[in-house]
C-alpha cells in the first residue's frame, strides 16, 4: 500500500512539473490580456472526482484488523461567499477483514461516507488551494458468511486540496485528508480503544471540473 | 394471475429473509477464558466458537498458556447463543445436538455453553477456567440371571463427555446429566448393554429399583478410558 502511494506521489509530481512548464508558455501569451479580465468570469464552484486511498493510523479495528483497498471520492463545491464554499462530499472504499479474533467473524466491509464540506479557496494563477472541514455519516456495510450488518459513525475531516488548471473547465487535484470516525459500536470496556474511533490519513487525486467561467480569461 | 405469482415470490423471499439470522448492528461482545486439563496444565490450540443457528459469530484458539480472548458479533432476534469449546460446528448441531464425533481433539472432552434468553444485553462472557478432562467410556452390562423373573428400573447419573452449561448459572462446572425417567426391564426385555460417554476421573451413578423395592445406588468410578461393569439381577 505504501509503495503504491509513493509511486502515485512521484507520478503526480512529474506530471505537475510537466504541466507547470506548459503553463509557463500560456502565461507569456496570456500576459497580453489586461489583469482585470481574471475577475470577469464567474466562479460557481467545482467538482472533483478520483481514487481515494485510505490508510488507517493508530490502534483501532481498521488498522489492526483490516486491509483497506482503493476507493472513490466525489466532492462538489459551490462558492457561496467570495472564496468560501460549501458542498456535498462522498467517499467509499472496501476493506478485507484480516483479524477476525479482534473484529468478529465477518469477511469484508464497504465504507460509505456522505456528508458536507465547507471551506476556503485561494487561487494563484493556475493553482488553487482549498482548505475545508467535512462532517458526515459513515456506514460500514459488513459482509459475513451468510449475513450482512452494519457499523455506523460520525466522520469529521480536514480536507486540504491543491488543484492545477489544465483548461478553462478541466483541472487536476491532489487532496490529502485527515479523517476521524467517531464509531457508534457498543462494546465492553476492554474493547473501547479498538472500536471507539478510527483515524485515517487518505489521499485522493484525479479530475477537477470547474463550474463557471472564472478560468476563461486567465 | 401474474400479480398472484409475483406476490407468492415476494412472500417466499420474505419468509427466507425472516428465517436468516440477523446480526446486530453496531455491537460486539468479548468472550474470554482459560483452558486447562485435569492436571492444571494449559491446553493450547483448542477451538472456542460463539454462534447461533449455524452462524459462527466469533472464534479463536487457545494460546500456549491456554488463554483465549476474541471479539464476537451478536445476533439480533430470537436466537439462543452458544459458545462451544473443542467442538466442530455445522448448521445442524448448533441446537445442542452434539455427539462425540463433533469433538475436534478427541483426547479431551468438550463443552457447550448456552444462553437461551434472547435480546441479550451482556457485553461479554468470561468463562473463567475451563477444565477439559480426558474422555472415558463405560460399557454397562445389565443381565437378568436365567430363571429369575425380576423387574428392574434404572437410571444413570454421569458427567457427559460434552458438558452443557447454562451461561446464566453461577457454577460453570455443573454439567451432570441424569435421565429423568427410569428405564424398565422385565422378563421379555432383560439383558441389555449400555454405553456411557463420560470423563476420566469421574464416576457414573447407577440408580436402580429391583422388584419395586427401595432404590439403591452403585457408584462406578471411571479410572480408565475404557471401563466395563456388569450388573446381574
Amino acid at each position: 500500500m505504501f509503495l503504491n502511494i509513493k509511486i502515485l506521489l512521484v507520478a503526480l509530481l512529474i506530471s505537475s512539473l510537466a504541466m507547470a512548464q506548459e503553463s509557463g508558455v500560456h502565461e507569456n501569451i496570456d500576459s497580453s490580456y489586461p489583469q482585470e479580465s481574471t475577475s470577469q468570469g464567474k466562479n460557481i464552484g467545482n467538482i472533483t472526482i478520483g481514487p481515494y486511498i485510505p490508510s488507517a493510523i493508530g490502534n483501532n479495528f481498521v488498522n489492526d484488523g483490516m486491509g483497506t483497498k482503493i476507493g472513490v471520492r466525489l466532492s462538489v463545491k459551490f462558492i457561496v461567499l467570495k472564496s468560501f464554499y460549501i458542498g456535498p462530499y462522498f467517499s467509499t472504499f472496501k476493506a478485507d477483514v484480516t483479524n477476525r479474533e479482534l473484529l468478529g467473524n465477518y469477511n469484508r466491509t464497504t465504507n460509505f461516507l456522505a456528508g458536507a464540506v465547507v471551506g476556503y479557496e485561494k487561487r494563484i494563477n493556475d493553482i488553487t488551494f482549498n482548505l475545508g472541514i467535512g462532517l458526515g455519516r459513515a456506514i460500514y456495510h459488513n459482509k459475513a458468511q451468510k449475513n450482512n450488518f452494519k457499523d455506523t459513525a460520525i466522520a469529521l475531516s480536514l480536507n486540504p486540496e491543491v488543484s492545477y488548471r489544465i483548461s478553462t473547465y478541466i483541472g487536476l487535484y491532489l487532496a490529502p485528508e485527515f479523517r476521524h470516525d467517531f464509531m457508534n459500536i457498543d462494546v465492553p470496556d476492554e474493547l473501547n480503544d479498538t472500536f471507539n474511533d478510527v483515524n485515517y490519513f487518505t489521499i485522493s487525486f484525479g479530475l477537477r471540473i470547474n463550474l463557471g467561467s472564472a478560468y476563461k480569461n486567465l | 394471475m401474474k400479480i398472484k405469482h409475483i406476490s407468492l415470490l415476494i412472500g417466499i423471499a420474505f419468509l427466507f429473509h425472516a428465517c436468516e439470522v440477523q446480526i446486530e448492528d453496531d455491537r460486539r461482545i468479548l468472550v474470554k477464558g482459560n483452558i486447562i486439563d485435569s492436571s492444571n496444565n494449559p491446553l493450547a490450540n483448542v477451538s472456542v466458537r460463539s454462534g447461533v443457528e449455524g452462524t459462527i459469530l466469533g472464534e479463536a484458539f487457545s494460546d500456549e498458556n491456554g488463554q483465549f480472548q476474541f471479539t464476537s458479533l451478536e445476533a439480533d432476534g430470537n436466537y439462543a447463543l452458544d459458545i462451544i469449546v473443542n467442538l466442530s460446528s455445522n448448521d445442524n448441531n448448533w441446537k445442542g445436538s452434539y455427539n462425540i464425533e463433533h469433538i475436534e481433539n478427541p483426547e479431551y472432552s468438550a463443552k457447550r455453553y448456552f444462553y437461551n434468553l434472547t435480546k441479550r444485553k451482556e457485553s461479554g462472557y468470561d468463562l473463567g477456567q475451563i477444565i477439559l478432562r480426558n474422555p472415558a467410556r463405560l460399557t454397562l452390562f445389565i443381565n437378568n440371571i436365567p430363571g429369575d423373573n425380576n423387574t428392574l428400573k434404572y437410571q444413570l447419573e454421569y458427567m457427559p463427555t460434552i458438558c452443557e452449561i447454562d451461561l446464566k448459572s453461577n457454577n460453570f462446572e455443573s454439567c451432570w446429566f441424569n435421565s429423568d425417567e427410569y428405564r424398565h426391564l422385565d422378563e421379555d426385555y432383560s439383558n441389555i448393554q449400555v454405553e456411557v460417554d463420560s470423563q476420566l476421573g469421574s464416576s457414573v451413578t447407577f440408580n436402580y429399583i429391583l422388584n419395586n423395592e427401595p432404590m439403591q445406588s452403585i457408584s462406578i468410578p471411571l479410572s480408565n478410558s475404557e471401563n466395563t461393569y456388569v450388573f446381574e439381577y
